[in-house]
């Protein structure tokens, strides 16, 4: 009796000692599936991407407000590591590489705001953007496509909207939200 | 004949001016000129009763020609008038003609070569580059030639930065947003766009004091730098805002 109370006793502590000693095993397991996300292995190819000057199409866009998105965009991706290197547009070296996808961006939608009503009322004066972002390949194939808002609704001035749409890009298209072949538009929304 | 000579001259160096005040000076000149024709007529005896009653220049007597020292001080003092009204003209064409580097205070907003994103600096194009120096920070510079689509832009924003932000928020019963209604001011914005070694395309924005951005532009074009097709945009706001700005 004395024997079976021992043995189960020391039964206890052996999974008590192996629920303990896996625990931080898993943990460590799942934080190294979210650094390393599908799509993005160590095993497979790691692109590159060239960033293209932003197009504002038919829309009276500042010359400010296009160049702003186009260098936030550059730091933005540069930030986020997903892409081997990140290139600007005209850039040569980028001609070289063999896995290289480019990013084009097309305003869609522009509401200028104003700081000084947003200062005022807080509830307008909001500037506003909205684009639509294409991956391609270097054969023109379109790997991603979505449409990305960003604006400015409180504080700061109207360019930091710039600032949080070229965010909101470089969220959309990491390579975890591609498979390599297009996918339906989604609608990401970033608010300050 | 004295008399007539000179105001051919100034009739020529006005014309030559071809502004307003040089064409009034002009027609000044010419009525004196007729004037003295007229007052040679007076004496000869062949003007007419009210002839001379359309004109800006009339002799106060008109029994006797103006007599030659006041002529002399009428034309002299008329020339200092012609020398002061070209005297700013000068002033301004002076800024192309000096040699010395340009330069003004400016905030780098983003993208100029390594130079930190929102600080404060001076901006100056000297040696074919244009550069950018912050206080105690080495310069960034990028060779003018390989600067393009220089555009102007023009933003109002708020005075005071987040220290002023976090005081209007804290004065009571929407005392802050009242403040928030003056303390704003117009800045000019001047991007461009320009090339590196590798051929990638970088854009840079710099907020300039309004009236400041027209000169470093004109002087970017001066050493060579390459304009936009597109207009230079003013900003867009309301008619209440503007009317504060011009207040």
């Amino acid at each position: 009796m004395k024997t079976s109370k021992c043995n189960l006793s020391i039964a206890c502590v052996v999974a008590l000692a192996v629920i303990i000693l896996s625990g931080p095993g898993r943990l460590a397991g799942q934080t190294a599936a979210a650094k390393f996300p599908a799509g993005n292995g160590t095993s497979g190819p790691r692109w590159s991407v060239q960033v293209d000057q932003v197009d504002s199409g038919n829309l009276d866009l500042a010359n400010s407000f296009q160049i702003a998105i186009y260098e936030n965009l550059v730091d933005e991706l540069n930030k986020t590591k997903q892409f081997q290197q990140v290139f600007r547009d005209g850039d040569l070296r980028a001609g070289a590489l063999p896995n290289l996808l480019v990013l084009k961006t097309t305003v869609e939608k522009y509401t200028p705001g104003s700081e000084t009503r947003r200062a005022v009322t807080t509830v307008s004066g909001a500037t506003k953007l909205t684009v639509r972002s294409q991956l391609l390949t270097r054969e023109g194939k379109v790997v991603l496509e979505r449409t990305v808002n960003g604006d400015v609704r409180f504080f700061g001035s109207n360019l930091r909207a710039t600032h949080n749409l070229a965010h909101n890009i470089a969220k959309a298209i990491k390579p975890s939200s591609w498979s390599g072949s297009g996918q339906p538009t989604a609608i990401l929304t970033g608010q300050l | 004949m004295a008399f007539r000579e000179p105001s051919l001259l100034l009739i020529n160096i006005a014309s030559a001016l071809h502004s307003f005040r040089a064409r009034t000076i002009a027609i000044v000149a010419q009525e004196l000129l007729k004037e003295s024709t007229e007052e040679a007529a007076l004496h000869d005896g062949t003007a007419a009763i009210g002839e001379q009653m359309d004109r800006f220049v009339v002799s106060r007597s008109h029994r006797e020609a103006y007599h030659p020292d006041r002529r002399r001080a009428l034309w002299l003092s008329t020339m200092l008038i012609c020398c002061s009204l070209t005297a700013p003209a000068q002033k301004i064409t002076q800024r192309g003609d000096t040699s010395a580097p340009f330069s003004t205070r400016a905030t780098h907003l983003l993208g100029f070569a390594n130079a930190r994103n929102n600080s404060t600096g001076t901006l100056s194009v000297q040696d074919d580059s244009l550069q950018f120096q912050q206080n105690g920070k080495p310069t960034a510079q990028v060779k003018v030639a390989l600067v393009r689509n220089v555009l102007l832009g023009g933003e109002s924003k708020q005075v005071g930065g987040l220290p002023m932000t976090l005081g209007k928020a804290a004065v009571p019963f929407g005392g802050g947003r009242v403040v928030s209604l003056f303390a704003h001011k117009k800045y000019d914005t001047l991007s461009f766009e320009y090339v590196d070694a590798d051929g990638g395309i970088h854009g840079a924005i710099f907020q300039l004091t309004k009236g400041q951005g027209e000169l470093v532009k004109n002087e970017l074009i001066a050493q060579g730098a390459t304009i936009s097709s597109r207009q230079d945009q003013a900003p867009k706001e309301n008619a209440a805002e503007a009317g504060h700005e011009n207040k």
